[in-house]
């Protein structure tokens, strides 16, 4: 063994190399093609009328940053209206799935499997059987043009995700924690703020980060209940927009304002890509 | 019952009665979340599979109908033509979703360097932060008969040009094409995690052998990531089945129907022409699909557990 070792690792070395670059080369390709429609949509927020009709899809100068101007007066509002839609959808379901889950975890009491069944059991309907009822329930409550429309109905989205998630986090924390914090005499509830929840903020992160990515994309429900354009979210003033800026031709505006929709979500990326990256991976917990 | 027994019973209710009181405030957490949960999931999941036999416009009182709807669904040339599409384009989707990924995640697993596998597990994971409804916007700008990318490349290569999404014969297709290469970041995700978690003493003592790397793939790696290729089918085939994106932002399902699903049938049923009660039908179906399929699924996976035991 040892005398082969050091040879087959050299031969290896070798090959790594140029195994390596080949397979750069490969994906290099790939991931250029898939980025291709991002970098085509960049390039033509940056162009006048004039150039596209000259050229549509060639990059030309000078660059007219103009186009973020005018779309960032149009987007600013529903931008604002999209931070309001995940603040408070985050509120109430983060809220409400950290006490479901806690209690679940800690507490034995009369119905708890139950319930826990019930919260399970949501994983078997699919959104496409309650859409249209859900709307009907939301149209006999009043929540349509209404902030609450858009945050209850998408917190109750991801109660069963959350839940199950926390639930299992909190039945790992050592129960001689909350035996010492009994002994101190904290409440039930002082236990929860200032024992588990601090233990918990890594997957609480990845908690609101996934639920803000997926309410700013959000657009079929709030095109259901929005029917008043000064509650119109990001991805819905874009749409707006192109229909309004496909007769006024002002397309370069347009674009900087597609483009303006993707960068929050960019910006939350970059700061917290871990949490982002375990969140999206944990969809095999859905299983 | 002998009163010993009652007395027992009685008993027993007042013991769950005093737990109830005791543990109230564990109720009281649960709260929200079944408010949330019966008001926006299971009441209407009832409501959906009741008002799929009745005539309803969302907010007068039903009609009841009996299979009516579900008659309508399965004999409307619209509406069969419409599944004929699900079939079709979901099937490609499972395809394309689980195939393409996994070869760029094979790729990325084999890099050497720690740092370009790094790099490009990034690249391919980067475009999820673009919004859904952004990226078809893009798409529908590169297909654009008159102004697209693609009718551009093929005026400058001599070539006929095409409709694309607005010629029956050529708008699936085109729905097919989209998001070439098709290479998803989530999926890269999920088998690179697969991968990652082969005991390296398997690879080891595959090269010993001197095992090809096709034959190490084939015959050792994709054995042991059949799990998550299993966990992407799920879930592109309800991802697929429900989805109706292209529909709602740009074909509206035409031209002539050539696009539609039934999950936009759905839709546009119930929110375009109020009848919410053939939505409600379709949206049944659509569940019975789903939870079929998961069904189907998930029995094979427990053999392949059992299988493995031996």
């Amino acid at each position: 063994m040892d005398t082969i070792e050091p040879s087959l690792r050299r031969g290896r070395a070798r090959l790594r190399i140029s195994g390596d670059v080949w397979r750069g080369l490969v994906l290099g390709v790939l991931g250029f093609i898939t980025f291709l429609p991002i970098i085509l949509l960049f390039e033509l927020s940056f162009k006048s009328e004039q150039m596209m009709a000259e050229s549509m899809w060639l990059p030309a100068l000078p660059l007219r940053v103009r186009n973020y101007y005018y779309a960032w007066v149009f987007m600013a509002r529903p931008m604002l209206n999209s931070i309001v839609y995940v603040i408070g959808t985050l509120v109430v379901s983060i809220t409400a799935s950290v006490l479901s889950a806690y209690v679940l975890a800690r507490y034995s009491y009369p119905g708890r499997e139950l319930l826990f069944l019930a919260i399970l059991g949501l994983m078997m309907i699919p959104g496409v059987l309650t859409l249209i009822t859900r709307f009907a329930v939301v149209l006999k409550l009043r929540l349509n043009n209404t902030y609450w429309g858009v945050w209850l109905p998408l917190a109750a989205a991801a109660q069963a995700f959350q839940i199950i998630v926390l639930r299992t986090f909190f039945e790992s924390v050592p129960e001689e924690l909350f035996e010492a914090g009994r002994l101190d005499g904290a409440g039930e509830f002082r236990m929860l703020v200032y024992i588990a929840l601090p233990m918990a903020k890594p997957i609480l992160t990845t908690l609101i980060v996934l639920l803000t990515d997926s309410v700013w994309n959000e657009f079929i429900w709030p095109v259901m209940v929005m029917s008043n354009p000064k509650l119109y979210p990001t991805v819905l003033a874009i749409l707006a927009l192109r229909d309004e800026w496909y007769r006024d031709a002002d397309t370069g505006a347009a674009y900087a304002a597609y483009a303006i929709a993707a960068i929050p979500m960019f910006i939350l990326f970059a700061f917290s890509s871990r949490a982002f990256i375990r969140g999206l991976t944990s969809g095999a917990i859905k299983m | 019952m002998s009163t010993a027994a009652r007395r027992a019973e009685l008993n027993a209710i007042e013991r769950v009665w005093l737990q109830v009181r005791r543990r109230w405030y564990c109720y009281a957490g649960m709260a929200i979340t079944l408010g949330l949960l019966i008001t926006f999931t299971y009441y209407p999941a009832f409501s959906a599979i009741y008002h799929s036999f009745t005539v309803w416009d969302g907010y007068r009182p039903a009609r009841w109908v009996g299979l009516a709807n579900y008659r309508e669904i399965f004999t409307s040339p619209r509406f069969v033509q419409s599944f004929t599409n699900m079939v079709l384009l979901s099937g490609w989707t499972v395809i394309r979703g689980i195939s393409f990924p996994l070869f760029a995640a094979a790729l990325v697993y084999r890099m050497r360097r720690e740092s370009w596998a790094y790099f490009f597990r990034l690249l391919f994971v980067l475009p999820i932060v673009v919004p859904t409804s952004v990226t078809v916007l893009i798409w529908q700008q590169l297909l654009d008969p008159n102004f697209g990318l693609f009718n551009d490349i093929l005026k400058g290569l001599g070539l006929p040009t095409s409709l694309w999404l607005g010629d029956p014969k050529t708008a699936l297709g085109s729905l097919m094409f989209v998001g070439f290469p098709w290479i998803g970041g989530v999926s890269l995700l999920i088998y690179l995690a697969g991968f990652l978690a082969i005991p390296s003493e398997i690879i080891e003592a595959s090269i010993v052998d001197g095992a090809s790397s096709w034959r190490r793939f084939f015959a050792i790696e994709l054995p042991l990531i059949l799990p998550q290729v299993r966990l992407l089918v799920i879930l592109h085939t309800v991802g697929a089945l429900q989805s109706f994106a292209w529909q709602l932002l740009v074909t509206d399902g035409g031209p002539m129907g050539s696009t539609s699903v039934p999950a936009w049938e759905m839709y546009s049923q119930a929110m375009r022409q109020h009848r919410f009660g053939t939505g409600s039908a379709i949206g049944v179906v659509l569940f019975l699909i789903i939870f079929s399929l998961t069904l189907i699924n998930r029995t094979l996976i427990r053999s392949e557990v059992e299988f493995e035991a031996h």
